[in-house]
This record gives C-alpha cells, structure tokens and sequence, in this order.
C-alpha cells in the first residue's frame, strides 16, 4: 500500500477501514506434493540419475563432481538431487540450497565461501599461489577440451554415452533436438579458443596427453596435490575429470583419453584415494 | 358534340406556360403512390400465388450458381445433395422445397467464403416430369477475396502488444483455409520487456461440407513471462489437430496436442519448487470440450445459461510424454434481468486435476503435478481482489498452483443514472471468492485416491477466500474493461489479496 500513499495521501479513517480487512485470515495452505519439503540436510543439485542421486552416488558431470568431492572433503553432509540447467541460479549445475527453509540457492562459484561459513575449509594448498593457479588453468582448458570431444564430438560415444546421459524428456524427437543443441555448443566452446577455429582431434588428444604428464610430475609421489595435507579444491578438479574419464564406458576406438590417463599411475593411484576419502 | 374551347384559351398557350410548383409536386406524388401500389399489388398478389401453391407437388429439376471462381463443383454438389436427395425430391411442395433452399443458401453463407448477399431465384424448370411441377433455382453468389491480412493492437491484463494475422479463405476450392499469426506483447508494469509472444499456423476444412463441422491441425510455438507471480518464464513448441461438431448436447471439441514446455530463465530469486519444476517436459493429451451457450451477449450478459465441460487426458497408456493426469474444468453461468435495465449474472467454476501412472505396466509410477498443468486462481478477470494468481498455495512470493479448485462470483449490474440501459456501461456490485488447493502425498506412498479425497475435502473446511467490491464495467465490442474498488474479506495467510482499485480487461469473466 506504500506506493498508493505517493499518489493521495489515504486519510487516517479510510486507513482504518483498509487495515481492518481481510475480516478473517486462515493458516497457509501446504504446498502440493510436486513442490520439495523444506530438509534438515542441504541439498546439491546435480546431472544424475534418480537412483544415484538417492543413494548419493558420484554423477557423470566433471563439474558437478567436482563439487560433490569438495563438500565432502569441507565435512559436510548434504544429499543430492537430480536437476538441469535451467533451475540453477547460474544457468550451470551444480547449485546448492541450504538446509531448512532457505529460499536462496547458492550457484557453484560460491560454495567454497558456503562451506566455510557453515561447515569448515580444508587444509589444501594455497590456491592463490601463481603454480597452483597455472596447473587450474590447465586443467580447465587442455583436460576440458579432451572430455569435450572425446563425448561430444566423437560419433559412438556421442550416441551411447551423450545422447543417454544428458536426457532431458522421454520423446525421442525432442531428445534428439536437445543433444543435437548440446553438441553444437560443445564444438563451439572448443572452437573459441583455438586459432582460425579449427578443431584437430589429434592436437587436443596430444594437449590433454601432455597436460597429464605435467599433473603427474607436479603429483609425485604426495598422496595430494602440492603436499597439501587434505584433500582440496585442485584435488577436486582433477578428480572430477579422471575419475570420468577412468569409469565411463567409452567406445574402444575413441577411448584415447582414457588410456592417457591410465598411462600415469600416480593419477590412477590419486583418483583412487579420492574416491576412498568420499566412500564411493 | 365536343365542347367548344373557351374562347380566349388557347391549348399551346397553356402548355407554353410555366406550371404551379405545387402542381407538379402533387402530380409526382401521385404517379409515386401509384407505383407503390401497383408494387404492393404485385408482392400481394406473388405471396397469395406462393400461398395458394404452397402445396403444391414440385421437383427441383437443377441448381445453378453463379459468381464461382474458386469454389470446387464437388464441393457444392455435396452442398446441395440433401436439397437435391431422391426421397426429399418424392415429397416437396412448394412452401417446403423453398425453405430447404432457403437452409442451404443460410449453409452455403456459414462457410464464410462468400459475401453476405445471396440472391435465389425460382424459375421453371427444364426437365419434363409426369405429375409434379418442376421448378429449378439460380444463386447468385459473391466470392470474397482469397486474402485477408490483418494487423492491430490488443490489450490484455497487464500487458499490451501488436498482431498480425494472415488468412487464406477457400484454400482448395471447399472452404478450407489456411491461417497463420504472429503476435507480440509487451508488460505495461516493465515496458520493453517482451511479456509475451507467440506463433500459430492453423489449416482447417468443414467435413463433408458442412461448415458445423471443422477439423484444423496445426502448429504454435509461444512463449509467455511469468515472472511477476511465479519467477519464471514458460516456451512451448507443439501442435495441435481437432475437430469441432454440434451434438444434441450442444458444441462439441475433440482435440489432441501434443506440446514441449520448457520453464526456464528464472529470476534471481525463485523459490525451490519452481527450480524444481525448470527444464523441459513434454505433454501429450487428448482434449474434449462440450459447450452450451444460449446467453444473449458473451461479454455482458442479461439472459441465458453457459455450461461448459472440459476434460483432459495426458500420457495415458499410448500418448506418451512426461507428464501423466486426467484435469475436468466445469463451469456454469447464468444471467438474468429485472426491470429497468438492472441485470445480474451469476457463476461457478471448478476444476480438478488426478495424476495417473506414468509408463506401462510393471515400471508405472505415480508423479506428482508439475507447475505447467496446474490450476492458477486470482485476478482482474477472475477473482476480483486478488492480484493475478494471488490465490491458492505459495512458496515464498511464487504462486505454485493446486490441483483441486472452486470458485464463484455474483455481480450486479445497473445501467448509470443518465446513461440508460442502451449504453454499454455499467455499474456493478459484486461478491466472488475461490479456493485453490495442491494434492498432498503423492510420491511418499500414499494413495493417490486418498491424496484426492483429502484435498476435496479440504476445500469444503471454513470459508473459501472472498473478496466484495464494487466498480464499473464498459462492455466494449470487443472486450469487456472494468474498473473496480475490491476489498478481500476472507484470505489465507499467504494469498494476495489486492485491496483497493484494480483494473481489469478480458472476454471471459467470472
């Protein structure tokens, strides 16, 4: 009603009248079964199946992953929830909404200042350290770029691995039209950072291959990345890609990557204990 | 022996003369009652001869129209089969053979590829027959134009915006047309951000030539802002394909669609039951409406009923989809008048919506409604103060929708003071309330029938949400504008009412 008093102002008898109604005020009515209940646990929002989710199993997503070992590495215990790009407040999975009534979702580049507020920050190594800093980047352009392709480009497992993971509805025809937009994104991110916009299968596979050999070395025989004591947000990274890239049941001609990996057996040896660390 | 002439009258000399205006104003009215009558005399006598004859036995020996330029012949043979049947053909006399004609010409005029004036002259007829007088009929028709382009304004509640519509009439030669329009809108409250817009192309045929039954199939693709009850914006894609035919009950509509909705771009600050109901889902449903309408005026009406059924069936065992339910809306209007022009017209609304098991056999669940197919409640057009969709379960500040509904309205209408019943507007009081409420337990192991019981049960404890006010009402052509002063006096703690003016315009009210 403040913006009516801009326009006349309301005499003090007709405010009374207004203020006496509505005569009767009823409890809320509850939400219908669709709507999620407020929950004693934090949910995070993931690209998952029903069944995994429930059980809090890893998804298939490299970033949603990423986030999934993190939280678990803060201490906190959240359950997880399958949704898609549209719900999230970035417009990206994974997002987070807090425990009770909350009505503010938290987007993914946000959770570390999340976790520390609610839960604690691991003992990880200092991520503002030029070194660390460079290896990240790394590892979000060169190992991306790989995963990209290797998914998204590659014909077979584009179509047994892609089409079926990333569903959105149960109508094939729609289905096709949104894998077929996923894919053409995907070429368009890989060709934004390559000269003349060519994308060369041999040069990204090669890239990925050397930027393995660099985690590797910089891995040594630390059971974290950096001797950090605790697991952290680079340990998380890296983890999100390889234990993907390890597990994914890629086409035996296109699974390049998967043997760039395996070729160093401290990475192998580094997803492994993460994946102990979190109990999957 | 002729009388000779007066001496100093000389005939020339008289003609030569100029005569009396107010002669020649007398000789010309009676030349013109004479016409008249000798007009009247004619119609009299033609209307004593149609009279005498009336029974007379005749056969309709051919039709023939004239003007066709792209109306098909088959399709007019098949106009005018039942006029031309053998068994009618055994039994007409002369009142009744014209009056057939007389409903096919009206027939040939519903099909709307023809200008209004059809002229039908009788005439004899050529094939010789043994008993029965033989008379034959000429039409006279006027084919209008094969294009029709149109382009304006609307406004709507809350928003304004432009259209453009383009028809094709009489696409293959049997009233078939062929339509497509594109029209945009803008919110009033945010100017510049498109509200709305939308894209249709329809093509529709009469079936068996007659244009009481209509089967169209086509195909939209829309997409409409939300954002100012619910946080988000819904894009659909679909088609659709129907059939429309008059039953003894009244109109029939027979449609299936099937449509892929995508709620996205969500605000900054939407609740978690809209996240959860964002991406995209794909509805497949069998629609049937059946409508009665005998009032006098759609936008204000003084007399007559409105009944109206519509049931909905959505990925049931073949059709498929995300989203499994079955929705009846029914609604009932009646309208009255007393003396001096005061009107009252009188509503109710319910609606209920049952999910279904998804998927087939063994793997069949249950899903919970989702936010595109529930029922929204509260408005300008609806309820009366309440703000759009103000009624009804909320999460936060968004209006999530219910499965299960009622709602009514009463309103009194009273021709202004100076004005008189003959103008459009009017002043009118009125009382109208509703509730709106959501299935609970769906999902949680919980019967489904229970969950239905329980929420129609629910809308029957304490007193529905009401609000009374009163206001004035232009009943335009075209839409009907109202002006109204609304109190809510019974809420729930979470709907918005809106207290106060409210501005509100549509073609359908409460």
């Amino acid at each position: 009603m403040a913006d009516r008093e801009s326009f006349f102002p309301i005499p003090p008898l007709i405010r009374q009248i207004f203020d006496s109604f509505p005569l009767l005020t009823y409890p809320a009515t509850p939400l219908p079964s669709g709507c999620p209940q407020p929950s004693q646990l934090p949910t995070l929002y993931i690209f998952s199946t029903p069944e995994d989710a429930s059980t809090g199993k890893p998804s298939f997503n490299p970033s949603c992953l990423k986030w999934q070992a993190y939280l678990k590495f803060c201490g906190v215990s959240y359950r997880t929830g399958v949704s898609n790009n549209h719900a999230s407040p970035s417009g990206a999975l994974p997002f987070l909404v807090p425990a009770g009534d909350a009505k503010q979702a938290v987007q993914a580049s946000r959770l570390p200042q999340w976790a520390s507020e609610n839960a604690r920050s691991p003992r990880e190594c200092n991520l503002e350290s030029p070194e660390v800093k460079a290896f990240l980047a790394l590892v979000d352009t060169r190992v991306r770029d790989a995963w990209l392709y290797a998914l998204y480009l590659e014909p077979h497992n584009c179509h047994t691995l892609a089409q079926k993971l990333y569903r959105s509805t149960s109508v094939p025809a729609v289905n096709l039209l949104l894998s077929s937009e996923l894919q053409k994104s995907a070429a368009a991110e890989l060709r934004k950072c390559r000269p003349g916009g060519v994308v060369n299968r041999d040069d990204i596979y090669a890239d990925a291959d050397a930027a393995f050999s660099a985690l590797s070395m910089v891995l040594g025989d630390n059971g974290w990345f950096f001797g950090a004591e605790e697991p952290g947000l680079f340990d998380a990274t890296v983890f999100g890609y390889t234990h993907l890239i390890l597990t994914l049941g890629w086409h035996e001609k296109e699974a390049v990557v998967a043997r760039g990996v395996r070729r160093h057996e401290n990475l192998v040896a580094h997803e492994r204990r993460v994946r102990e660390f979190c109990g999957w | 022996m002729a009388s000779p002439l007066p001496p100093d009258d000389d005939v020339f000399d008289r003609l030569k003369s100029a005569i009396n205006p107010a002669v020649i104003s007398e000789r010309e009215k009676a030349v013109q009652e004479r016409v008249r009558a000798q007009y009247e005399k004619a119609q009299k006598r033609l209307e004593e001869l149609i009279h005498e004859n009336s029974t007379l036995p005749v056969t309709i020996s051919d039709i023939r129209i004239h003007g066709i330029k792209n109306t098909r012949e088959g399709f007019l043979k098949s106009v005018f089969a039942d006029a031309l049947s053998a068994e009618k053909q055994q039994g007409y006399t002369l009142k009744t053979a014209m009056e057939d004609l007389q409903r096919t010409t009206d027939k040939l005029h519903r099909f709307g590829i023809f200008h209004p004036t059809i002229n039908m002259y009788l005439d004899q007829g050529s094939k010789p027959s043994n008993d029965r007088t033989v008379i034959s009929a000429d039409l006279s028709v006027s084919e209008r134009g094969r294009l029709l382009l149109k382009t304006g304004t609307e406004l709507g509640n809350a928003e304004g915006g432009g259209y453009l519509n383009a028809t094709i009439r009489n696409v293959f030669g049997g009233a078939e047309s062929l339509y497509a329009s594109a029209s945009t809108a803008t919110s009033t409250a945010d100017i510049g951000h498109c509200a709305r817009y939308s894209y249709e192309v329809t093509f529709a045929t009469p079936v068996a030539a007659n244009p009481d039954t209509v089967a169209d199939i086509g195909a939209f693709r829309s997409s409409r802002s939300n954002h100012h009850f619910a946080s988000h914006e819904e894009v659909m894609n679909g088609v659709r394909a129907g059939l429309k035919f008059l039953g003894k009950y009244g109109e029939h509509e027979l449609g299936y669609t099937g449509v892929w909705r995508q709620i996205t771009n969500l605000s900054t600050n939407a609740s978690t039951s809209i996240r959860a109901d964002a991406g995209d889902s794909v509805k497949s449903s069998i629609t049937h409406t059946i409508t009665q309408d005998s009032r006098d005026n759609k936008l204000l009406p003084t007399t007559g009923y409105l009944l109206k059924n519509s049931t909905e069936i959505a990925g049931f065992g073949e059709l498929g989809g995300d989203v499994a339910f079955i929705k009846n809306e029914a609604e009932v209007q009646r309208a009255g008048s007393f003396k001096h022009g005061i009107s009252f017209s009188t509503g109710l609304r319910a609606g209920i919506m049952c999910p279904l098991p998804l998927g087939l056999g063994d793997n069949s669940h249950v899903k919970p409604s989702r936010i595109n197919d529930r029922f929204f409640l509260g408005g300008a057009t609806d309820i009366r103060g309440f703000r759009e969709s103000g009624l009804g379960p909320r999460d936060g500040n968004d209006a999530v929708g219910g499965d299960v509904y009622v709602a009514g309205g009463a309103s009194l209408f009273l021709p202004l003071p100076r004005l008189g019943a003959e103008n459009p507007f009017r002043f009118q009081a009125f009382v109208n309330g509703g509730r709106l409420v959501g299935i609970q337990g769906i999902g949680n192991g919980e019967d489904v029938k229970q969950g239905l019981v329980k929420a129609m049960r629910e809308i029957g404890i304490g007193y529905p949400s009401i609000a009374a006010g009163v206001g004035l009402v232009y009943a335009h052509p075209v839409a009907r504008f109202e002006l109204n002063f609304a109190l809510p006096v019974v809420k729930r703690a979470e709907e918005k009412g809106r207290k106060g003016l409210q501005f509100g315009v549509g073609i359908s009210f409460l």
